[in-house]
């Protein structure tokens, strides 16, 4: 018994510093995301695009047939009509304009408060991501020359549009 | 010999798989305490916990027999008094409580969401009426309103705040809980319950 010790011990202490020279000498677990295709691939994204969408449609229905009215009574107004058909047209551009002021701001204010709630989504999940998958640094790449190139190993694009989707619709929490 | 011998290997293999098969299907029968720790052990998938920063959500299932326990707080119940209850249940329902609270810290949840003064009380006005319209349940194609919606208030005293809530049930199937909101500026909240993990629900012990 004695006789298999010594080579036992020399054994196991050649291990344990080689395991301890590949952790001290392995770089930090890196890799990058194309954050750009990750926010078109999110499927919260698609859904809040399409509700705009058609918030937008509503908004220039509304305009299109106030545009009408407009249109209709500009037949019937001349330059030299000073009357109530006059006064009414300029009512109508009035009003016209000021639907249509109002309407962009809610549209870009609606459009701001979907673009927080999508982002506050994708951050947390990123984070998460980058957590579970014990990462040191993931590296988001926004094609804005942020990181110019590198290997397809380290792309992890895929996987996380997989996983923030899944992490959307509630699954994997 | 040799062939006895084989078919007795195969018999005992075939019972050790029964034995095996048996024991994973049949669920455990435990007191009102111990279950109602099970069905809130997160590990179990009917409690799912998900954070969207600054917000963390608490989303329990409740079974009806885990409302009985926690309503009756007795250490054994007894057989006719669980019936009488699910009787008063009924199973048309499938019951959640939603705990929104901070993802850090322990300021109450609509103080740190408000921005004022005007913002916390629409804040309050919301959860008390008009949030029961932006829950709902999916399963499958079918998509279940809520019909049941209480806002427990607890006057800030705790920081999460409560939200009891009941939908139609629409057959077996995973469920996914939704939560469309509107004011606390994190989008929509989903958390999905297997209908595989309410399978393996225990039964509850009674006497």
């Amino acid at each position: 018994m004695n006789r298999f010790f010594g080579p036992l011990l020399v054994l196991s202490l050649l291990l344990s510093s080689g395991a301890l020279y590949l952790a001290q000498t392995a770089g930090p677990k890196t890799a990058y995301v194309d954050l750009a295709r990750v926010y078109d691939a999110f499927q919260y994204k698609q859904q809040l695009e399409q509700q705009l969408h058609r918030s937008d449609q509503a908004a220039q229905f509304l305009l299109d047939s106030l545009e009408v009215q407009l249109q209709g009574v500009a037949q019937l107004v001349s330059d030299r009509d000073p009357g109530q058909l006059r006064e009414r047209y300029q009512v109508l551009q009035r009003n016209y304009a000021l639907t249509q002021r109002e309407l962009m701001d809610q549209q870009s204010a609606r459009a701001q408060e979907l673009d927080e709630k999508i982002w506050v989504q994708l951050n947390q999940y990123l984070e998460d991501f980058a957590r579970g998958e014990n990462y040191d640094y993931l590296i988001g790449a926004r094609g804005d020359g942020t990181i110019i190139g590198g290997k397809p190993a380290y792309d992890v694009t895929n996987d996380i549009i997989h996983y923030v989707n899944q992490r959307y619709h509630g699954k994997m929490d | 010999m040799e062939k006895w011998t084989s078919t007795g290997f195969l018999a005992l293999l075939a019972a050790m798989a029964l034995a095996l098969s048996l024991a994973c299907t049949r669920s455990e029968i435990l007191l009102p305490r111990t279950y109602v720790e099970w069905v809130e052990n997160p590990r179990n998938g009917l409690r799912v916990e998900k954070t969207i920063a600054p917000l963390r959500f608490d989303i329990q299932y409740q079974p009806v027999e885990y409302l009985v326990a926690q309503e009756e707080r007795r250490e054994t119940l007894p057989a006719d008094l669980l019936t009488e209850r699910r009787a008063e249940y009924g199973d048309e329902l499938d019951y959640y409580r939603c705990r929104i609270g901070p993802a850090a810290g322990r300021q109450n949840v609509l103080m740190q969401s408000a921005r004022d003064e005007t913002e916390y009380y629409q804040l309050i006005d919301y959860f008390s009426y008009a949030a029961k319209e932006d829950f709902y349940l999916l399963q499958g194609a079918d998509t279940s309103r809520c019909v049941l919606y209480q806002f427990v208030r607890n006057y800030e005293l705790a920081p999460h705040l409560e939200l009891a809530l009941a939908f139609e049930r629409k057959g077996k199937g995973d469920r996914t809980f939704v939560f469309d909101d509107q004011l606390l500026r994190v989008g929509v909240v989903k958390a999905e319950i297997e209908q595989q993990k309410i399978n393996q629900l225990p039964q509850l012990k009674t006497y």
